[in-house]
C-alpha cells in the first residue's frame, strides 16, 4: 500500500498544481514548488522506509477473457536503488528549481509537469511487467516534451520539445515490437514470469534487439541521440532533471531490470557495447568545440550513457547501475550548477563570455570543483569508482579495443570539462556576476558531497543487486585504476596547458591548421544536417502526395460521399410521412393487411 | 359451486404500487375543489416515488389473478414509475409558463402510470388490453392538454384515431387467439397454431407496432411527439414506450413463433433503424429530431427482440428511457413560454450560453448515440450480442453510425454556431434541478457499473 | 359462420374509417369494428362451449365505451380550435 502511495503522490501534486495553474492564478505562486517538493519528499521518506525489501503492489486492472493485465508495482533490490536517486535526486532539483524559476508565470504548471514527469518516472521503475513499464516510459517521454518546450513562445524551443518527442516515438517502436515479440512467445508480459520463462534464442534476441532500439532513443545512444543537445532548450533544472538523472537512464534501467534476457541474447552484447563505446567518443569529441556550458553538457551527458551501455553489453550490470547513480549526483550537480551561473550571468550562456567566476560566485565554484573532479574520473571521488569499474570489466570480458577506446574517451571528457572549468571559472574577466541565493546553493552543496563520497555505494550496490558472483579484488584491478586515473590526470593537464591565458597563440595555430575538424566537431558531425537532406527531403515529398491526393481526394471524398448519401435518403424518406390523417389511416390499414396476408401466406 | 379463492398476504402487497396509485388519483379528484396546485403535486409525487421503491424492494415471482409479478415486471414498472416521477417535477413549473396547470394533469398521467403497471404484470391478454387502454386513453387526453393550441389538438385527434384503429386490429386477433386456444393468458398463447392462431398473434403484432412506433406504423410519432407539451413527450419518449416494449417481449417470449414471422420483425427493425436515423439528419425542429431518434431506438429494440434476451431488452430499455428523461427535460427548460429555443436556428449556440446544461444535453444526446463509456453504448452491446444474424449487427452498427451523425450534427449546433440574436438565459427551476441530478445520477452510475443492472436483474 | 359475418362487419367498419372524411363518421365506425370484435368473442365463445367469450365481451364493451367518450371529447376539443371536423382540414404541421 505504501507502494502505491509513494507511487502517486507526485501525480496528486501535480493535477493540484495542473488545477491550480488553470483556475486561480493567485500569488505566492512560489508554492507550487513547495508542494510538488513536499510530494516528492514524501515519496523519498517512504522509499528509504520500505527500500531493499521485496513489496508488490497489485490492483486488478484489465481482465477480459483469457488475457489478464493487473496493474503491479514491484519493489525489488534494483528498482529500491533506482526509487532512491529519483526521489531524492529529484527532491533536490524540486528545492533548486522552485528558487530558480520562482518568477516565471507558468510555475505551477512547471511544477504540475515537473511532478507528473517524476510520478511517470516512478511508474517505469516500479512496473512489474512490461505494459506498465511502458506507460512509465511514454509518460516521461510526454514530460519531457511538455518541459523541455516549457518556453514555447520561442519557436526554436518548440521545435526542440517536438524533436525530442518524436525522436522518443521512434524509438517507442522498438519497444511495442518487442512487446509483440515476447507476448507471443510468452504469453505474459509480467516481468518476473518473462524472466524465468524459456524462450527460444531467434525470440530472446529480435526481442532484445528491439528493446535496445528503444533504449537509444530514450537513453540517447547513436543513432537516436540527436535530440538530446537540442533539449538544452529547456529550463535547466528540467536538463538536470530528465536528462542527467532520471529519463535518460530508463534505457539502462529497462536492460538491467530484463537482464536475464539480454544475457541470453549472445549476438546483441557485442553490438551493444559497440554502440555505447562509439556513441561515447563521438559525444566526446563533439564535446571538445562546444562554447554553449549546456550543449557541453549535454554531449557529456550523452558520452556517459555510451559507457553505461557499453557496461551493459559486457555484461556488467552492477558496474553500470553504479555508474548511473553517480552520474545523476555529479551530473545533477553540474547542470544545476550551470543554472546557477547562467542566472549569475543573467542568462548568459556561452563560456567565452565568462570567466573569472571563481571570485564572484564562490559556493557554486567549489561545487562545480567537485563535480568536475568526479566526472574527470580523479580519485577518490565518485565518478572515479564507477568509470573505472566499467573499464575494468570491459578489459577483463577481452574488449581490448573497446576498453582503449574507452579511455580516449576518459582522456577527452577530463579535457573537455577542464577547458569548461577553465574557461569559466578562472581567469580574471568578469566581477560582475552575483551568487545565487541560498535555495539554489544547498542541493549544490548536498549534491556536491554525494559526488565526492559516491563511491562508498559501490560496493553496496554491488552486493545488493549479486548479479554475478563477486569477483576477487586483483592486482589487474589496481593496475588498470592507476591507468585510467593517469589518463584522467593527462587530460586535465592538458587542458590547463591549452586554455592558459597565455597560450592563445598556440590556440590559434591550431585553429587554423585544423580549422576544419573544429567546424564539423562545432556541427556535431553534421549529423542533423544529414538526416533532414537524406531522410526528412523526401519524406515530406512523400507526405505531400499521400495529403492531396490519398487524405483529401481519397478519404474525404468518400465520408463527403456517405455523408451526402445519408443526407439525401433521409430527404427522400421524410416524403413519405403523411401529414394528413387520411393518409395515415390509409397507410396504417394497408399495412395492417400487409402483416395479415404475410402470416397467412406464410402458413400456406 | 364456484370457489372463492382468498388472497394471500403476499399477493395483496404485489398489488401495492397499483392500489396507491390508484387511491392517489382519487385523492387528487378530491383535491381538486380546492384549486391549489402544490399538494396534488405532493401525492402524484409520493405516489410515483412509491411505485419505484415498491418496485424495487420486491423479491420473487407473484400471481394474483391474470397478474403475474416477477423481476422483469417490477423493472419496468418502477422504470415507468421514475419516468413519472420526473414528467411531475420537470413539468410542473412548465405547466405554469403555459397557463395549463390543472390537477387533471396529475390525474391523467397517475391513470396512464396505472395502466403501464397493469400492462407490466399481465399474464393474460385481457388484462394487458385493459392495461394498454388504460394507458393509451389517459396519454391521448394529455396529448390535447394545451386545448388552445392547434397543434396539440391535431396531434392528439391523429393519435387518438390511429391508436383506436390498432386497438381494434389488436382486439380483433385477441379474438382470434381466442377462437384457437379456448383461453386469452399468456400460457395458452404456447398453443396458438395454425391459421387463426398465427392471423391472431400477427394482429396482435400489428397492435404493438404501432404502441412502439415502428414501420410500418410509425407515422403518428413525430406529429404526435411534436405537438405535444414537452414533458409530456418525454414521459411517452421513455415510459410508454418501454411498457409497450415490455409488452410485446412478454407476448412473443410466451408463444412459439414460426420463421417467416422473424422475417417481418426483422424488416420491421431495419426499416425503424434506417428511417429514424436517416430523417433525423434532415430535422430542424428538435421535437420532431428526437421523434425521429427514437423511431431509430424502437429498432434497435426490435433487433433486441429478435436475438431472443429479455434481459437484454430492459438493459436497453432502461438506458435508454433514462437518456430520453435527460434529454426531454432538458428541452423543457429550454423552452420558454412561447417554446422558442426549439428548432434548430433558435438553438444555435446553447451548449456556448448555458455551458451546464449543454453539457448534461451533450452526456444524454452520446448516451442515445452508443458512445462509450457512457450506458447507451453497453445497451448497444448488449442488444447487438445476442444477435445471431452477422449481417445484421453490421448493419445496425452502420445505421447507428449516421443516427450518430444526426446527433452530433445536434451538438455542432449547440456549440459551433453563434447565437442568433440575444438568448436569453434558461433558469432551472428547483423541480427541474432536482430531477434533472436524478436522472443524470442514475446515467452515471450505468455508465460506471454497468453490470449493476444485470444483477438486479438476475438478483431481484 | 357467425365469425364471417363478424369479419365482414369489421371490414365495413374499416372501409368506413379509411374513406369517410368527417371524424365522427370515423368515430362511428370504430365503435362498429369494436363491435364486431365483440362478436367475434361471443361466436368463439359459442363454438368452444366457454362462457368466457361472453366474460370478455363485457370488457371490451366498457373500454369501446371509454374510448368513444374520449374520442367525442377530442373532437369537441379539436372543433374548437379548427372550426371543422373534416379529416382534409387537419394538417397544421408540415414536415
Amino acid at each position: 500500500m505504501q507502494l502505491a502511495f509513494l507511487c502517486f503522490l507526485p501525480f496528486l501534486a501535480s493535477i493540484f498544481n495542473g488545477f491550480w495553474y488553470l483556475f486561480a492564478k493567485k500569488p505566492w505562486k512560489m508554492a507550487a514548488g513547495v508542494v510538488s517538493t513536499l510530494a516528492l519528499f514524501t515519496s523519498f521518506c517512504l522509499a528509504s522506509a520500505l527500500a531493499f525489501h521485496d513489496v508488490t503492489f497489485s490492483l486488478p486492472w484489465i481482465a477480459t477473457g483469457s488475457f489478464e493485465l493487473p496493474f503491479v508495482l514491484r519493489l525489488d533490490h534494483l528498482s529500491s536503488i533506482f526509487v532512491l536517486v529519483i526521489t531524492g535526486v529529484g527532491t533536490l532539483i524540486h528545492i533548486y528549481a522552485t528558487v530558480y524559476m520562482a518568477h516565471d508565470s507558468g510555475i505551477q504548471k512547471f511544477f504540475a509537469y515537473l511532478s507528473l514527469f517524476c510520478g511517470s518516472m516512478l511508474v517505469l521503475v516500479l512496473g512489474g511487467s512490461l505494459p506498465i513499464l511502458f506507460c512509465g516510459w511514454e509518460g516521461v517521454g510526454l514530460c519531457s516534451y511538455l518541459l523541455i518546450s516549457f518556453w514555447f513562445d520561442d519557436s526554436e524551443k518548440a521545435k526542440a520539445g517536438a524533436k525530442a518527442f518524436i525522436v522518443n516515438r521512434i524509438g517507442d517502436v522498438g519497444f511495442l515490437l518487442g512487446m509483440f515479440v515476447l507476448f507471443q512467445a510468452c504469453g505474459s508480459l509480467d516481468i518476473e514470469t518473462l524472466t524465468h520463462a524459456q524462450l527460444s534464442p531467434t525470440t530472446v534476441l529480435i526481442a532484445c534487439s528491439l528493446l535496445f532500439f528503444a533504449c537509444t532513443g530514450k537513453s540517447a545512444q547513436i543513432p537516436l541521440y540527436i535530440w538530446l543537445p537540442d533539449a538544452m532548450a529547456g529550463p535547466t533544472p528540467v536538463s538536470a532533471l530528465i536528462h542527467a538523472a532520471t529519463m535518460v537512464t530508463s534505457g539502462v534501467y529497462l536492460v538491467t531490470r530484463l537482464h536475464v534476457l539480454f544475457d541470453a541474447a549472445e549476438s546483441l552484447h557485442i553490438v551493444m557495447a559497440t554502440v555505447g563505446g562509439v556513441t561515447a567518443f563521438v559525444a566526446a569529441t563533439i564535446a571538445l568545440v562546444q562554447d554553449d556550458i549546456k550543449k557541453v553538457l549535454a554531449y557529456s551527458t550523452v558520452s556517459q550513457l555510451g559507457y553505461l551501455f557499453l557496461a551493459c553489453g559486457v555484461g556488467a550490470y552492477e558496474a553500470a547501475v553504479f555508474h548511473v547513480v553517480t552520474h545523476a549526483f555529479f551530473k545533477a550537480l553540474l547542470f544545476l550548477a550551470a543554472g546557477s551561473v547562467i542566472h549569475g550571468m543573467d542568462g548568459e550562456q556561452n563560456m567565452w563570455k565568462m570567466g573569472g567566476l571563481k571570485k564572484a560566485m564562490p559556493v557554486t565554484f567549489a561545487t562545480f570543483t567537485l563535480g568536475w573532479l568526479a566526472i574527470c574520473g580523479i580519485p577518490p571521488f565518485s565518478g572515479f569508482f564507477s568509470k573505472d569499474e566499467i573499464l575494468f570489466h570491459t578489459f577483463t570480458s577481452g574488449h581490448t579495443g573497446l576498453w582503449a577506446l574507452g579511455l580516449v574517451t576518459a582522456c577527452m571528457t577530463a579535457f573537455y570539462m577542464t577547458r569548461l572549468y577553465i574557461v569559466t571559472f578562472l581567469g580574471t574577466k568578469h566581477t560582475h556576476a552575483h551568487e545565487s541565493s541560498w535555495g539554489m546553493l544547498a542541493p549544490l552543496c548536498v549534491l556536491a558531497c554525494l559526488s565526492a563520497l559516491g563511491g562508498i555505494f559501490g560496493h553496496m550496490i554491488s552486493h545488493t543487486l549479486a548479479f554475478h558472483a563477486e569477483a576477487e579484488s586483483s592486482q589487474l584491478e589496481w593496475i588498470l585504476m592507476l591507468v585510467s586515473a593517469c589518463i584522467a590526470g593527462l587530460g586535465i593537464a592538458l587542458a590547463f596547458f591549452m586554455y592558459d591565458e597565455s597560450r592563445q597563440p598556440i590556440r590559434a595555430r591550431i585553429q587554423k591548421q585544423y580549422g576544419w575538424l573544429s567546424t564539423a566537431l562545432a556541427h556535431a558531425w553534421y549529423v542533423d544536417e544529414a538526416i533532414d537532406l537524406v531522410l526528412l527531403k523526401p519524406l515530406r515529398q512523400i507526405y505531400g502526395f499521400v495529403w492531396r491526393t490519398i487524405d483529401v481526394l481519397c478519404i474525404d471524398g468518400f465520408i463527403m460521399l456517405l455523408a451526402s448519401g445519408g443526407r439525401a435518403s433521409g430527404d427522400v424518406l421524410r416524403l413519405i410521412q403523411p401529414g394528413f390523417l387520411h393518409i395515415s389511416i390509409a397507410c396504417m390499414v394497408m399495412g395492417a393487411f400487409f402483416i395479415m396476408g404475410y402470416m397467412v401466406y406464410g402458413q400456406l | 359451486m364456484v370457489e372463492i379463492q382468498a388472497l394471500s398476504i403476499e399477493q395483496l402487497l404485489a398489488l401495492r404500487p397499483l392500489a396507491v396509485t390508484i387511491i392517489a388519483v382519487l385523492i387528487i379528484m378530491m383535491l381538486a375543489l380546492w384549486q391549489s396546485k402544490w399538494p396534488s403535486l405532493l401525492v402524484a409525487l409520493s405516489a410515483s416515488a412509491f411505485v419505484v421503491i415498491d418496485s424495487l424492494s420486491g423479491a420473487g415471482t407473484v400471481s394474483v389473478f391474470g397478474l403475474q409479478f416477477d423481476v422483469l415486471s417490477r423493472i419496468v414498472s418502477a422504470l415507468t414509475g421514475f419516468a413519472a416521477f420526473v414528467t411531475f417535477l420537470v413539468s410542473f413549473r412548465y405547466l405554469d409558463q403555459k397557463k395549463e396547470q390543472h390537477p387533471e394533469y396529475q390525474i391523467l398521467l397517475l391513470l396512464s402510470l396505472a395502466g403501464m403497471q397493469l400492462m407490466n404484470a399481465a399474464a393474460d391478454l385481457m388484462l394487458l388490453f385493459i392495461g394498454i387502454e388504460l394507458m393509451s386513453l389517459s396519454i391521448y387526453v394529455l396529448v390535447a392538454f394545451a386545448r388552445s393550441r392547434r397543434a396539440c389538438c391535431e396531434a392528439a385527434i391523429k393519435y387518438f384515431l390511429l391508436g383506436s384503429v390498432a386497438s381494434a386490429f389488436f382486439l380483433y386477433g385477441m379474438s382470434f387467439i381466442f377462437g384457437a386456444t379456448g383461453s386469452l393468458a399468456f400460457t395458452a398463447l404456447a398453443k396458438a397454431n395454425g391459421y387463426l392462431g398465427y392471423l391472431g398473434i400477427g394482429l396482435l403484432t400489428v397492435g404493438f407496432l404501432f404502441k412502439m412506433g415502428a414501420p410500418p406504423f410509425q407515422m403518428w410519432v413525430p406529429d404526435v411527439y411534436e405537438g405535444a407539451m414537452v414533458p409530456l413527450t418525454g414521459f411517452m419518449a421513455s415510459a410508454v414506450k418501454a411498457a409497450s416494449v415490455f409488452a410485446f417481449v412478454r407476448v412473443l417470449t410466451s408463444c412459439t413463433m414460426p420463421d417467416y414471422f422473424w422475417d417481418l420483425i426483422r424488416f420491421a427493425a431495419i426499416a425503424a433503424i434506417f428511417l429514424g436515423n436517416a430523417v433525423a439528419l434532415t430535422q430542424t425542429r428538435l421535437k420532431r429530431f428526437f421523434a425521429y431518434s427514437s423511431i431509430a431506438h424502437t429498432g434497435y429494440m426490435l433487433l433486441g427482440i429478435l436475438g431472443g434476451s429479455s434481459s437484454a431488452i430492459i438493459v436497453y430499455l432502461v438506458v435508454y428511457s433514462v437518456a430520453s428523461l435527460g434529454v426531454f427535460s432538458i428541452l423543457t427548460l429550454m423552452s420558454g413560454p412561447d417554446d422558442s429555443l426549439l428548432t434548430s436556428l433558435e438553438s444555435a449556440g446553447f451548449g456556448r450560453r448555458h455551458p451546464v446544461l449543454g453539457g448534461l444535453m451533450s452526456l444524454f444526446v452520446l448516451s442515445l448515440s452508443g458512445m462509450p463509456p457512457l450506458a447507451g453504448f453497453f445497451g448497444k452491446y448488449q442488444l447487438f450480442v445476442f444477435l445471431q444474424d452477422r449481417t445484421l449487427v453490421l448493419f445496425a452498427m452502420l445505421a447507428s453510425t449516421l443516427g450518430l451523425a444526426a446527433y452530433v450534427r445536434l451538438l455542432i449546433n449547440f456549440y459551433m454556431k453563434e447565437p442568433i440574436g440575444v438568448m436569453s438565459r434558461v433558469r432551472t427551476p428547483v423541480g427541474a434541478f432536482f430531477a434533472l441530478s436524478l436522472v443524470l445520477g442514475l446515467m452515471l452510475h450505468m455508465s460506471f457499473f454497468p453490470d449493476a443492472l444485470i444483477r438486479l436483474i438476475s438478483g431481484l | 359462420m357467425v365469425e364471417s359475418f363478424a369479419a365482414a362487419l369489421f371490414l365495413i367498419g374499416l372501409l368506413g374509417i379509411v374513406l369517410r372524411r368527417t371524424i365522427l363518421v370515423m368515430l362511428m365506425s370504430l365503435e362498429l369494428m369494436l363491435n364486431a370484435v365483440n362478436l367475434t368473442f361471443v361466436a368463439f365463445g359459442q363454438q368452444q362451449g366457454l362462457l368466457t367469450g361472453q366474460v370478455y365481451v363485457f370488457f371490451t364493451m366498457t373500454i369501446a365505451a371509454a374510448e368513444a367518450a374520449i374520442g367525442l371529447a377530442l373532437v369537441i376539443a379539436l372543433f374548437r380550435t379548427f372550426r371543422s371536423v373534416d379529416t382534409h382540414a387537419v394538417h397544421g404541421m408540415r414536415e
